[in-house]
C-alpha cells in the first residue's frame, strides 16, 4: 500500500517535469507577448511582465486579417486530416488483414515518398498546381500535405489494425459481411485510439508547414499562420512581441482540438476494453 | 482498398519524385539555359569527393543519433507517465503536446532569443542561480550543435510521445490483469506485456524520427545557419537547389540521400524485428 | 464512420466547384500583380489604392511576401523557374540582378523609362549587368556607423575616423563604462558578407574581377588582414566572441539597451534607437565606418530594385506602373511612412521628408561612399564562399591565410565563369 503510494508521488513528479520543460518556454512567450519591447530583452529577464500590456495582442488584431488566416489553416489541416485517413485506413486495413501481394514492396513505397525531400518536390509540384490553376486555394495545400502525411498514417494504423484481435471481424465476414464490411462496421468504430493519434498528428503537422504554404498561396487572405506570422517581421526588424502574441493567439485552436483528441484517445480504451 | 491511397500517390508523387531522379543524371542550371545537358554519372561522381557532402553526411548522423536518441527516451517515460493519468489528464497531456503545436520557425526563434548570450533567458537564470559568472555563447563553436540538439529534441519528443501513447493505449487491459494474476511485478509486466506490444510503435516513431531528424533544416537555419560544424545534409541541398538553382546536382544529393535513408530505414525495421505480419 | 465518409465526399465535391469556378476577368480590366516585401507601414498599399484609382483600365495588385531575403529567394525562383506568367512585377534584392537577368528571367528596362542621372550611383549601379539596366532602384540601405554620442561627449572626444582611432577610443570609453565596445553581424550569413567587405574596401582592398586577375598575390594579402583585423577585435575584447553569432537584431538589441558603444547597422535602427522608449535615446549619432589612414570610408549597398518578370504578359501596362511606384512621389510617401531610404537624389533635399527624418541628412553623406558586393550571376555562390570562409576563419577552423587564400582563388574562378 505504502508502496503505491510512493509510486503515485513519484508519477505525479515525473508528470509535473514533463509538463514543467514543456510549459516553461512557453510560458516564456506569453510572458513577452504581454511585454512592452525593451522588457522583452532586459537582463536579468523578468520573470512576469511588469508592466503588462495588451499593445502586442492589438498589434495582431489591428486588422481582421490574422483570424481569417487561422480559419485557413484549420480548413486545411482539417481537410488534410480527413483525406488522408479517408486514403489511409482502407489501405492500412489491406495490409494489415488482407491477402495482398508485395506487401513488403507497398510498405516500402509509402516510405519511400515519406523520405524524399520536401524541398526537392516543390518546385514540380508547383508547376502542377500552377497547371491546375490551384494556387491560392485550399487543394494546392491539402493535396501535397496529404502526399507527406499519408506514409505516417498507413504506417501507424498498419500496425493498429494489426494489434486488433482477429475474432472481432470473423463473426462479422461469418455474418456475410464482405470485408469492405467488417472493416467500416466492426474495424473502424474501435479503432479510436490509432486514427486520432494519426489526427493528432497529422493535423499539426499542416498546421504548422511553412515552405508550401508560403509558395503555393498569393492573396494575404488566402496565407495560412506559419505565413502570416512571416509577414509581422520587417526587412531587418522582428517585432517579437508582437509575433508571440499572435503565436499565442493561434495555437489556442491546436491546443483545444489536441485536448478534444486526447479525450477520443482514452475513451477508444474504454471502447476497446469491452470488445 | 489499396487503390485510392496508391493512385493518389500515384498521380500526386510519381512526377516529382521521378524527375529528381531524371535530373540528377543531368547538369541542369534553371539560370543557365546554356549549360545543360546528359551527364551520366558525372553528378555522383562530384558527389564522391565533396568534402562538404561528406562533412555534412557525418553532422547529420551525429545529429539524428543523439537527439532521436533522446526524444525515444524521453518520449517514452512521458507517454508511460501519462499512460493511466485520471485527474488533471486533460492539462498535463495537452501541455505535453504544446512544443510539437508550435509552428517550427517560431520555436527555432524562442529558442535563439532564450540562448542569447547577453539578453537570453537561459544564462539569466544561470547566473542567477550563480551556476555560471560569465554569460555562455550557445550558438558559438563546440556548444551550438548541442544546443539545437536541446531544442529539438524540446520540440520534437511530444511527436514520440504521442505515438508511443496511442500504443500503449491499444493494449488491452486484460493482458495486464492476466499476468498480474500469474504473479508478475511492474517490471516483469513492462518488460514482457508492455514492450512487446509496444514495439512495432517504438519501431514506427524511431523510423519516422530519424527520417524527419536526417532532414532537419528550420531550426538550424536560424539558429546558426550551418556555421561551426552543425551544416546538415538538407541545408546543404538547400543552398544548391534553391539558392544555386543547380538542380543537377542537387537532384543528385536528393536521389542519394534518399538512398541512405531507404536503406536506413530498411535497416532499422530489420532490426526492431518488424516483419510483414506484426503481431497478432 | 458515414459521417466522415460523407464529409469527405463533400469536401471533394466542394473542392470541384472551386476548381470549376475559376475566375477570369472579363471585364477588359487588366491585372497586374506585383510581389514585394511586407510593407508595415501601409505605404505601399496605399499607392497602389492611389494608382489603381487613376488607372482604370488597369488594377494593380499587392502580393505581399514576407520581407525576409532568403525567402522572397526562395518563393521567386520557384515562381521563375515555372515561368509563372501571373506576376508581373518583383522586387528584387540588390544582390540578385546579375542572376536573374542571366537566368532571362527579367526584361531590360526599356531606353528612357527612367533618367539615370536623377538616382543615387551606389542603386543605379545595382540595376545593372553587363551595361544594360534590368530594373529600378526603389530603396536604399547601407551600413553606418552608431555611436553613443553621451559617452563621447562625456570623454571629451570625437567620432572616431580611421580604425586605429577607433580601437584606441573603444579602449578608453567603453571598457571604463563597463559596456562592450564594438557590435556587429559576425553571424554566418548574408551579413557578414557585408561587414567582411566593408572592412576589406575600408583598408584599401578589394575583391573585383580585376584586382583578382591581375594581383591575386595583392588580394589574398588584403583580404588575409582584414580577417586578421576583425579577428584581433575579438581577440582584444572590443568586440565579444558572441559577435559571430549575432545577425541584425542581436546586435541593435545590445546597442539600444545601452550596451554597447559602438554598432555597425543599416539605417533601421536609427528609429529604434529614438524612439522615446528605448534606453539610449537622444543620446545616439550616426557616421560613416572607419577607414585606414590612407583610405577612405566605405559602405556595403542594401535595398530593393523593381523588375518586370520576362512572363508577364501585359509588360506595358507594368512598365507604366514601375514608373509610379519608383517615381518621386512614391518614394517620399515610403520615405514619410515607412522610412524606406528613397534612392532618388532630390528626395534627400526635401524639406517634408527632412522633417520626419532629420537624420537623412547624416545618411546622404554616408551613401557617396557605397559598393556594391560583386556582380554575378553566381552571387548565391560567391557569398557563400566568402560566408563560409570568414566565419570559420573568425571561428578558428581555418587559418587566415588559407582562408583568404580559398576566397581568392575561388571568388576569382567565379567571377570569370
Amino acid at each position: 500500500m505504502r508502496r503505491k503510494r510512493l509510486d503515485s508521488i513519484g508519477l505525479w513528479i515525473a508528470r509535473g517535469a514533463i509538463a514543467a520543460a514543456c510549459l516553461i518556454p512557453f510560458y516564456w512567450l506569453l510572458n513577452v507577448s504581454l511585454s512592452t519591447p525593451s522588457a522583452i530583452y532586459k537582463m536579468p529577464a523578468d520573470y512576469w511582465p511588469r508592466p503588462a500590456v495588451i499593445d502586442n495582442f492589438r498589434a495582431v488584431f489591428e486588422t481582421g486579417q490574422f483570424l481569417r488566416n487561422i480559419l485557413n489553416s484549420f480548413v486545411v489541416a482539417s481537410l488534410t486530416t480527413l483525406l488522408t485517413l479517408a486514403l489511409a485506413s482502407p489501405a492500412a486495413y489491406a495490409l494489415a488483414r488482407l491477402r495482398v501481394r508485395r506487401k513488403d514492396l507497398i510498405m516500402a513505397v509509402f516510405l519511400g515518398v515519406a523520405i524524399f525531400p520536401a524541398i526537392g518536390m516543390i518546385g514540380p509540384l508547383y508547376v502542377a498546381m500552377a497547371r491546375l490553376s490551384l494556387i491560392g486555394r485550399y487543394p494546392a495545400l491539402v493535396l501535397p500535405y496529404t502526399l507527406m502525411s499519408l506514409p505516417l498514417a498507413v504506417w501507424i494504423l498498419t500496425h493498429y489494425f494489426s494489434t486488433l484481435p482477429r475474432s472481432l471481424e470473423d463473426a462479422a465476414l461469418i455474418d456475410g459481411c464482405t470485408p469492405a464490411q467488417a472493416f467500416l462496421r466492426v474495424i473502424l468504430p474501435v479503432s479510436a485510439p490509432g486514427l486520432f493519434t494519426s489526427a493528432a498528428l497529422i493535423f499539426i503537422f499542416a498546421w504548422n508547414e511553412f515552405l508550401f504554404a508560403l509558395i503555393m498561396t498569393s492573396t494575404p487572405e488566402s496565407r495560412t499562420v506559419p505565413v502570416a506570422l512571416a509577414l509581422f517581421a520587417g526587412l531587418h526588424e522582428l517585432p517579437w512581441g508582437t509575433i508571440a502574441a499572435a503565436t499565442v493567439v493561434s495555437i489556442a485552436p491546436v491546443l483545444l482540438l489536441v485536448a478534444l483528441f486526447q479525450r477520443k484517445i482514452v475513451e477508444g480504451l474504454t471502447a476497446g476494453a469491452t470488445r | 482498398m489499396l487503390a485510392p491511397s496508391l493512385v493518389f500517390v500515384a498521380l500526386l508523387g510519381a512526377f516529382p519524385v521521378l524527375s529528381q531522379f531524371v535530373l540528377s543524371f543531368t547538369h541542369y542550371n534553371m539560370k543557365f539555359a546554356d549549360e545543360r545537358g546528359f551527364a551520366g554519372l558525372d553528378n555522383f561522381a562530384r558527389l564522391a569527393t565533396d568534402a562538404t557532402f561528406l562533412q555534412d553526411f557525418w553532422q547529420t548522423v551525429y545529429f539524428t543519433v543523439i537527439s532521436v536518441g533522446f526524444e525515444l527516451a524521453f518520449g517514452l517515460a512521458a507517454a508511460l507517465a501519462l499512460n493511466r493519468i485520471g485527474r488533471g489528464r486533460a492539462t498535463v497531456s495537452t501541455s505535453v503536446v504544446l512544443p510539437w503545436a508550435l509552428p517550427t520557425v517560431v520555436a527555432a526563434t524562442m529558442w535563439s532569443l532564450i540562448l542569447n548570450d547577453r539578453m537570453g533567458l537561459l544564462n539569466s537564470v544561470l547566473v542567477r542561480l550563480g551556476a555560471i559568472d560569465t554569460p555562455v555563447v550557445w550558438l558559438g563553436p563546440g556548444l551550438a550543435m548541442g544546443s539545437i540538439i536541446l531544442a529539438d529534441v524540446w520540440k520534437t519528443t511530444p511527436f514520440v510521445a504521442i505515438i508511443l501513447l496511442g500504443g500503449l493505449k491499444s493494449i488491452p487491459d486484460q493482458y495486464y490483469e492476466a499476468a498480474a494474476l500469474d504473479g508478475a511485478g511492474r517490471w516483469h509486466l513492462f518488460r514482457f506485456v508492455t514492450m512487446p506490444l509496444l514495439r512495432p510503435f517504438i519501431a514506427i516513431a524511431l523510423l519516422f524520427r530519424t527520417m524527419d531528424a536526417f532532414r532537419i533544416f528550420d531550426i538550424i537555419w536560424v539558429l546558426t545557419g550551418g556555421a561551426t560544424k552543425t551544416e546538415t545534409l538538407s541545408i546543404y541541398i538547400y543552398r544548391v537547389l534553391f539558392r544555386y538553382s543547380d538542380l543537377g546536382y542537387g537532384s543528385a544529393m536528393t536521389v542519394a540521400l534518399f538512398l541512405i535513408v531507404f536503406l536506413m530505414s530498411l535497416g532499422l525495421l530489420k532490426i526492431m524485428k518488424v516483419t510483414r505480419e506484426p503481431l497478432q | 464512420m458515414k459521417k466522415l465518409i460523407a464529409t469527405v465526399t463533400a469536401v471533394a465535391v466542394l473542392s470541384i466547384c472551386v476548381l470549376a469556378g475559376c475566375s477570369t476577368g472579363g471585364d477588359g480590366v487588366i491585372r497586374i500583380v506585383f510581389a514585394a516585401g511586407q510593407d508595415p507601414s501601409g505605404a505601399t498599399a496605399a499607392l497602389i489604392e492611389e494608382y489603381n484609382a487613376s488607372h482604370p483600365g488597369v488594377e494593380i495588385t499587392f502580393q505581399v511576401m514576407p520581407a525576409n531575403t532568403d525567402t522572397q529567394h526562395d518563393a521567386y525562383v520557384t515562381y521563375l523557374s515555372a515561368r509563372e506568367p501571373s506576376i508581373d512585377l518583383y522586387s528584387l534584392d540588390v544582390i540578385w540582378t546579375a542572376e536573374f537577368s542571366r537566368a532571362g528571367w527579367i526584361r531590360p528596362i526599356p531606353d528612357g523609362l527612367f533618367d539615370e542621372s536623377e538616382f543615387l550611383s551606389g542603386p543605379l549601379e545595382s540595376v545593372k549587368y553587363e551595361g544594360t539596366a534590368y530594373a529600378v532602384p526603389w530603396f536604399t540601405d547601407a551600413g553606418v556607423l552608431y555611436y553613443r554620442s553621451d559617452l563621447l561627449k562625456d570623454a571629451g572626444l570625437d567620432v572616431p575616423e580611421t580604425w586605429s582611432e577607433f580601437t584606441q577610443v573603444c579602449r578608453s570609453v567603453a571598457e571604463p563604462a563597463g559596456i562592450t565596445g564594438f557590435i556587429w553581424q559576425g553571424a554566418k550569413y548574408e551579413g557578414l558578407v557585408c561587414n567582411f567587405l566593408e572592412s576589406l574596401w575600408s583598408r584599401g582592398g578589394d575583391i573585383s574581377a580585376e584586382t583578382l586577375r591581375d594581383s591575386p598575390e595583392r588580394a589574398v594579402r588584403d583580404v588575409e588582414s582584414t580577417i586578421d583585423f576583425m579577428l584581433q577585435l575579438i581577440e582584444t575584447g572590443i568586440s565579444p566572441a558572441s559577435v559571430l553569432t549575432y545577425k541584425e537584431e542581436e546586435s541593435r538589441r545590445l546597442f539600444t539597451e545601452g550596451q554597447a558603444l559602438f554598432l555597425r547597422n543599416w539605417p533601421y535602427v536609427w528609429s529604434i534607437a529614438e524612439d522615446e522608449k528605448s534606453s539610449v535615446a537622444g543620446a545616439v549619432g550616426i557616421a560613416p565606418l572607419p577607414h585606414a589612414e590612407d583610405t577612405r570610408s566605405y559602405s556595403t549597398i542594401g535595398g530593393w530594385n523593381i523588375a518586370v518578370s520576362t512572363y508577364s504578359r501585359h509588360p506595358k501596362e507594368a512598365f507604366e506602373f514601375l514608373v509610379f511606384i519608383t517615381g518621386e512621389h512614391s518614394l517620399r510617401l515610403r520615405a514619410i511612412e515607412g522610412g524606406y531610404l528613397p534612392t532618388r537624389k532630390s528626395t534627400y533635399e526635401d524639406p517634408d521628408i527632412l522633417a520626419v527624418n532629420p537624420h537623412y541628412g547624416g545618411f546622404f553623406d554616408v551613401f557617396q561612399n557605397t559598393r556594391n558586393r560583386p556582380r554575378t550571376p553566381h552571387y548565391p555562390i560567391a557569398s557563400d564562399v566568402i560566408q563560409e570562409n570568414v566565419h570559420r576563419a573568425l571561428t578558428g577552423e581555418f587559418d587566415s591565410h588559407a582562408a583568404a587564400e580559398n576566397i581568392v582563388t575561388e571568388m576569382a574562378a567565379l567571377l570569370s565563369r
